[in-house]
């Protein structure tokens, strides 16, 4: 019996084990996460007491990657490039620099490939593919040679315009693999054949580093799962927010670098979309950031290039994630100007917020909702934390009310508003910075800390309806159960005016793209019928650089194509106010994705019933709609039935959260028993 | 109309958090705009960020700027505004909702001509409250060459169109008259019009953001937090005033040479910094700085005095800086000099020359106050202008205009090396312009481009890596170049130490390196023909180092040798560490420890001057 699906998250603190039957009912197990990560699945898993031979599916969301990428833990590799031209990564993040008037802010770090690793050969393949001096072969062996000399295994071939014609640097890979069989190497055309030479490099370069980690995790955690009895596959969340068997992420593991933000994101879409909504912000609040994702249409927008750390771009699809210091730990502060700041900076989980008595003794956001009567005294997470409020008054007393010139509450108050103010504007910068209005937008607030601010961010972007899924705190790795497969392929391919397309050259990639998603899909044992595979060209009018996705749909023709400009123009237009009309629209490249429709779990559908919920405990709640204290009703959230419904002023209380619903906004409980707060009665009251 | 004049002072109304929440959406409103701009802008230097936009109050002071703005641009965008409001204020019909007003005249506000300003009111209910502005670099304003940064321009009038302020969208609607004109007189008209129209479409952008907010918010909050925001800039500046030392101090930095007369040597600029207490304010008196030169490398007023509060961003990166700064930094100028020139003096190469001195002194001078905060010389600007006939197939042999800023390297810190080729101290928001997309969008290829071995200056800090690069003119017809930099091999030398750090190494330039055809080039040229197939070679300079250099770790030098920031020769002569090669390839090195002590004990007893010390 193959009945249940399994998701796992493994976060900074716990790995979160979901698991999911066949009706829809779900499990969760809570483990440490452990350094090598796949130690904390099969403690999981053992606690959770199911054999691997009773999984339909595994699915898995990792920040492995990431963390490997940000704190260096990698082989050393080198780098082989176009003789003369050394000067790519030397030119950090093309020369930018992250916070430009502070010099002493190291930022971007350098490569994690130094000046002495980088090995110049002669070659030189020009812009429109035409290789004007080939491989110097003595070259290439002389420079393999002294690769396998210094004993590095870790090899990106990175040659000038490789997008438009790799011959030379698959002859470079092939000189190496000769002379030095152990190494393992990536050619730039063969990892991401699009132009921008230092974001293809660094993504070769990020990518060919990742892969030993990956691998050797993989191949443990596959073991593992094998030897608890699970056939099946392994799959694992990519950033752009489809799965990837263990194969093609072992080939291209860079593309998995945003894996857990985008389980969340992806959860949101769902959950979203069961209850009835095509356009979802994804508010996901945890102990140190706030990730803020858009799903339009029922699409999750996602963003060409992804940078796993400021300047090093990686330059795959992924969920478009705007990601802002706000969490439940991040530290109230005043500049010098005396103007009060939350963030980015954190008190993290240790030593925590002043309330958490661990030492801390910096106001954070958890201090302000304890002053404010947010979050219940005593214990939290089911015994695990214990909350002080005399440490949080103090604290905010002594280090935000003094400064204020007010007493504690209000202190504690505006201490929430600013933080509240940074979520929004990570929310505008998803959604107003990219032409949309979040009026046309429900909010899914999950996360530990998104349920207390979900309602009010909400309300200040006019944003009408929040849902509070069942479990906010799970919701990335429920997420990892609701993703379909995906692959995707892309290329530079430039034609200075529509009308110069070759029209049977783009055909021919665009089928070859098609075949090699398809195989891979195949390989991943997704039938033909689940298969969706689009097409997309990247265009824009002569001259610009940011490029628009048209969809195509089937083989070109030279009418197809006149149509596809003229769509071209008009979501130009959708975009910006002014059409330009006659000019030329170019094509920049083209794009294949793949779908594999996976067996998906999704939340099935609570009855309405009779029952009636616990009585409401009742304590006072600072809210600053009202302008102060209100006698406030708590609810304890496993007892609200489907239906119920009541109006703020109102707290509802679970173990890994607390949902707010301020005065005037009406709650319901919904038949996927989210909670959903239409905040238009915001301010007005009822 | 009630706009211009100073309102009552609502400030103080406001509520903290209100406020807070609104000064940050200012500064996202301008972010905002300059984003439309660089996504439907149709020149490439826009694109990669050679722009910037602010939020000024009625009274046409600013209230924000973008957080990736340009440097050079931020003092320009109050006193352009400002010139908009002096011409049309009292004027009939003069600025009305929907207008949106082209400007770049340098000595009013304008940088140089290039930098084409567009300013555009915003009303509520008929009133006037607000201004915003966009401000991005043009391919072309016409004059003497393509590209319009003509070195050896005498006056304003051989280096472009000036445009005062001018309305060329009038209650919505475009001028065509107007933008006719404009267009008419430069280059590549079909890419500019796309600018232009991208231009109005962050006006628009801004003004919808700024319509919302009141909405929200109301209109005495939101007019009462951009007041609020120059007060509380204000505060944090002089927060910051008040835990420096009171004192003056001084410092003084050199142009080349006037091009059109070479023979009267180095111009100087003169910096003396006075910081008081009571009330807070730092004082900069640029008295003592060399009259106007006959080119492009003069300052204007409004240009110097971006540079000053630019330069003191720098050392203060954390405070927001807008109007209320100019409260606290007060500027002194001579009657005319190089760095507040006037009418018709040329201006193109300012950035290259005024502003980059002025920016330069500012830190050498602040570093005698606040060591930890300041840095040593950083490389010079260079600007690269080509213009010629594209003969690559498909190109119908287009005219093109090619602009290029090169990298460099960035002076030695306290505790840190400088950055290696970046961009320029004018702006470190903007990226580079990839290999790739050049020798796409252009009939040229690199031969070269490269980090630069022992172009940095020695220090305990040393310097960040200059940049060579050769730049090869591919089926191009008829290319002319044009380059403006300064710190050039025929001037006072590269960027400069501090703290006992050496300079780093100064510009060359020079055409058909390595033929027969071969010949340098002055560090200020005009209309230079570079042949069908010529090459263009230049080296940017490394930064100046920072401390002595002898005080270096031993092995951070070997880690330097390794990775060619500098030869075995520099290692020993500049900072007393003896090398032993045991194979280079393998990175086989070894220091040889005796022979290292006993050198820096040789140098250090050799010395004579001692030179400046570090604190």
């Amino acid at each position: 019996m193959t009945e249940f699906r399994i998701g796992v998250d493994i976060g900074g603190t716990f790995t979160d084990w979901v698991m999911a039957d066949r009706e829809g009912e779900v499990r969760v197990v809570k483990t440490p996460t452990t350094p090598d990560g796949f130690a904390g699945v099969f403690n999981a898993m053992d606690e959770a007491g199911i054999g691997g031979e009773r999984f339909r599916s595994f699915a898995h969301g990792t920040t492995l990657g990431t963390n490997a990428l940000i704190e260096r833990r990698l082989s050393r590799v080198a780098m082989v490039t176009t003789k003369g031209v050394t000067a790519v990564l030397t030119q950090a993040a093309r020369g930018s620099k992250e916070d430009i008037w502070d010099i002493y802010h190291e930022s971007p770090l350098p490569s994690i490939v130094k000046p002495r690793d980088r090995l110049e050969v002669t070659e030189r393949t020009l812009s429109s593919g035409e290789i004007r001096t080939p491989l110097d072969e003595e070259e290439a062996r002389i420079v393999a040679r002294i690769l396998r000399g210094r004993g590095i295994r870790t090899i990106a071939v990175c040659f000038l315009h490789s997008y438009t014609n790799g011959r030379n640097e698959r002859r470079m890979k092939e000189i190496i693999l000769e002379e030095h069989p152990e190494a393992l190497v990536r050619t730039s055309h063969e990892t991401i054949p699009r132009i921008l030479e230092y974001e293809r490099f660094t993504t070769t370069i990020l990518n060919v580093a990742l892969i030993p980690v990956m691998i050797d995790y993989l191949a443990a955690l596959e073991q593992g799962l094998r030897g608890r009895g699970y056939d099946g596959d392994v799959l694992i969340v990519q950033s752009a927010g489809g799965l990837m068997g263990v194969e093609a992420t072992s080939n291209i593991p860079v593309r998995t670098a945003n894996s857990g933000p985008s389980a969340g994101a992806i959860a949101a879409r769902e959950i979203g979309a069961l209850a009835g909504f095509e356009n979802i912000i994804g508010l996901d609040i945890g102990g140190t950031s706030t990730d803020v994702s858009v799903t339009l249409d029922g699409q999750l927008r996602t963003t060409e290039t992804w940078e796993v750390e400021w300047g090093h771009p990686i330059m795959f699809p992924a969920v478009d994630i705007i990601t802002v210091g706000a969490g439940g730990g991040s530290v109230a502060w005043f500049d010098p100007g005396g103007k009060l700041r939350s963030g980015p900076h954190s008190m993290g989980a240790v030593p925590g917020p002043a309330c958490y008595g661990r030492g801390g003794d910096q106001p954070t956001n958890t201090d302000a909702h304890v002053v404010l009567g947010n979050l219940r005294p005593g214990a939290m997470l089911g015994g695990a934390m214990e909350i002080v409020p005399a440490l949080a008054e103090k604290v905010i007393r002594d280090r935000i009310g003094r400064m204020l010139g007010s007493d504690t509450v209000s202190a504690a108050a505006a201490v929430v508003a600013v933080a509240e103010a940074n979520m929004a504007n990570a929310i505008r910068l998803a959604t107003m910075r990219r032409g949309l209005d979040p009026r046309d937008f429900a909010l899914v607030a999950f996360g530990g800390a998104g349920p207390f601010h979900g309602a009010r961010v909400a309300a200040e972007m006019s944003i009408p309806t929040v849902l509070v899924p069942p479990r906010p705190g799970l919701t990335s790795a429920l997420g990892c159960l609701m993703a379909d497969i995906r692959h995707d392929l892309g290329a530079s391919m430039f034609y200075g005016e529509a009308a110069a397309v070759d029209i049977d050259e783009m055909n021919d990639r665009f089928e070859e793209f098609d075949a090699r998603v398809r195989a891979a899909l195949d390989r991943e044992g997704i039938p033909p019928e689940r298969q969706s595979v689009e097409w997309t060209i990247d265009m824009c009018y002569a001259g610009q650089w940011r490029v628009f996705a048209i969809p195509v749909t089937g083989k070109m023709t030279p009418q197809s194509l006149l149509d596809i400009v003229e769509l071209f123009k008009s979501l130009y237009l959708k975009r910006f106010t002014f059409d330009l009309g006659e000019r030329e629209v170019e094509v920049h490249g083209i794009a294949v994705t793949g779908t594999g429709i996976s067996d998906k779990y999704r939340p099935g559908a609570v009855e309405a019933t009779a029952t009636v919920p616990a009585a409401p405990d009742r304590r006072p709640v600072h809210w600053r709609e009202a302008g102060g204290w209100v006698d406030t009703p708590v609810w304890s959230r496993p007892s609200l039935p489907v239906g119920f419904r009541t109006v703020g002023p109102a707290v509802v209380e679970q173990m890994d959260s607390t949902t707010l619903v301020p005065p005037g906004m009406t709650m319901t409980v919904d038949r996927y028993l989210n909670l959903v707060v239409d905040t238009t009665g915001a301010g007005g009251g009822e | 109309m009630s706009g211009g004049q100073p309102r009552p002072d609502p400030a103080h109304q406001v509520d903290p958090v209100t406020f807070s929440i609104l000064s940050s959406a200012f500064v996202s409103l301008v972010d905002e705009m300059v984003e439309a701009l660089r996504d439907s802008c149709l020149s490439f230097v826009i694109y990669c960020g050679d722009v910037s936009g602010g939020l000024m109050n009625a009274r046409g002071e600013l209230v924000a700027q973008g957080t990736r703005d340009v440097a050079v641009h931020v003092g320009a965008l109050q006193p352009s505004t400002q010139s908009v409001i002096e011409d049309f204020i009292d004027v009939e019909a003069g600025i009305e909702e929907g207008d949106v007003f082209a400007f770049n005249e340098p000595y009013r506000g304008g940088t140089h001509l290039p930098d084409m300003t567009f300013i555009s009111p915003i009303f509520w209910k008929d009133e006037l409250i607000a201004f915003t502005a966009t401000k991005g670099h043009w391919s072309d304003v016409g004059g003497a060459t393509p590209g319009s940064m003509n070195a050896l321009a005498a006056d304003i009038y051989a280096e472009g169109l000036v445009i005062p302020p001018l309305k060329v969208v009038s209650q919505g609607v475009m001028r065509h008259d107007v933008k006719n004109l404009i267009m008419a007189n430069i280059r590549i008209p079909v890419n500019s019009t796309g600018d232009l129209i991208a231009h109005i479409e962050a006006a628009r952008v801004g003004e919808a953001r700024l319509h919302t907010l009141i909405a929200k918010y109301g209109l005495e909050t939101v007019v009462g937090s951009m007041e609020g925001t120059l007060d509380h800039s204000e505060r944090e500046l002089a927060a910051e005033i008040l835990r420096c030392p009171e004192g003056t101090w001084e410092t003084d930095d050199y142009i080349d040479y006037d091009p059109q007369a070479p023979e009267d040597g180095p111009v100087k600029v003169s910096l003396k910094m006075t910081i008081q207490h009571d009330p807070p304010r730092v004082i900069y008196d640029m008295t003592g700085s060399g009259p106007p030169v006959q080119s492009g490398m003069n300052g204007t007023r409004g240009s110097t005095t971006g540079a000053l509060v630019a330069g003191t961003k720098y050392i203060f990166p954390k405070p927001l800086m807008n109007a209320g700064w100019l409260r606290i930094i007060k500027a002194v100028f001579p009657e005319t000099s190089v760095v507040n020139a006037v009418r018709p003096y040329a201006v193109c190469g300012e950035v290259s020359g005024a502003y980059e001195k002025t920016t330069a002194c500012v830190q050498r001078v602040w570093a005698q106050v606040a060591p930890q905060r300041s840095f040593a010389g950083n490389f010079n600007l260079e600007y690269v202008v080509a213009g010629g006939v594209d003969d690559r197939p498909g190109r119908h042999n287009n005219y093109f205009v090619y602009y290029h800023w090169h990298t460099g390297g960035w002076g030695g810190k306290y505790g840190a090396d400088g950055r290696d080729c970046g961009a320029a101290i004018f702006g470190l928001g903007i990226l580079n312009q990839s290999s790739e997309v050049i020798e796409r969008m252009w009939p040229v290829t690199f031969d070269r481009l490269a980090p630069v071995t022992d172009s940095m200056g020695a220090g305990k800090w040393r310097g960040g890596a200059g940049l060579e690069s050769v730049l090869r003119a591919e089926n191009a017809g008829g290319v002319r170049l044009s380059y403006i930099a300064d710190r050039g091999e025929d001037g006072p030398g590269g960027p400069r130490g501090l703290f006992g750090g050496k300079d780093g190494i100064p510009i060359r330039v020079a055409k058909n390196l390595g033929t027969d055809q071969e010949e340098d080039l002055p560090i200020y040229f005009a209309d230079e023909f570079v042949g069908r197939h010529g090459t263009f070679y230049h080296v940017s300079s490394g930064g100046g180092g920072y401390g002595d250099p002898l005080e270096r770790d031993p092995g951070a030098v070997l880690e330097d040798v390794m990775d060619r920031y500098i030869s075995l020769e520099s290692a020993r002569n500049d900072y007393g560490v003896a090398i032993e090669v045991r194979d280079a390839d393998l990175l086989d090195y070894r220091i040889d420890v005796n022979a290292t002590e006993s050198l820096r004990a040789e140098m250090r007893a050799a010395r004579t001057d001692t030179g400046e010390q570090e604190p």
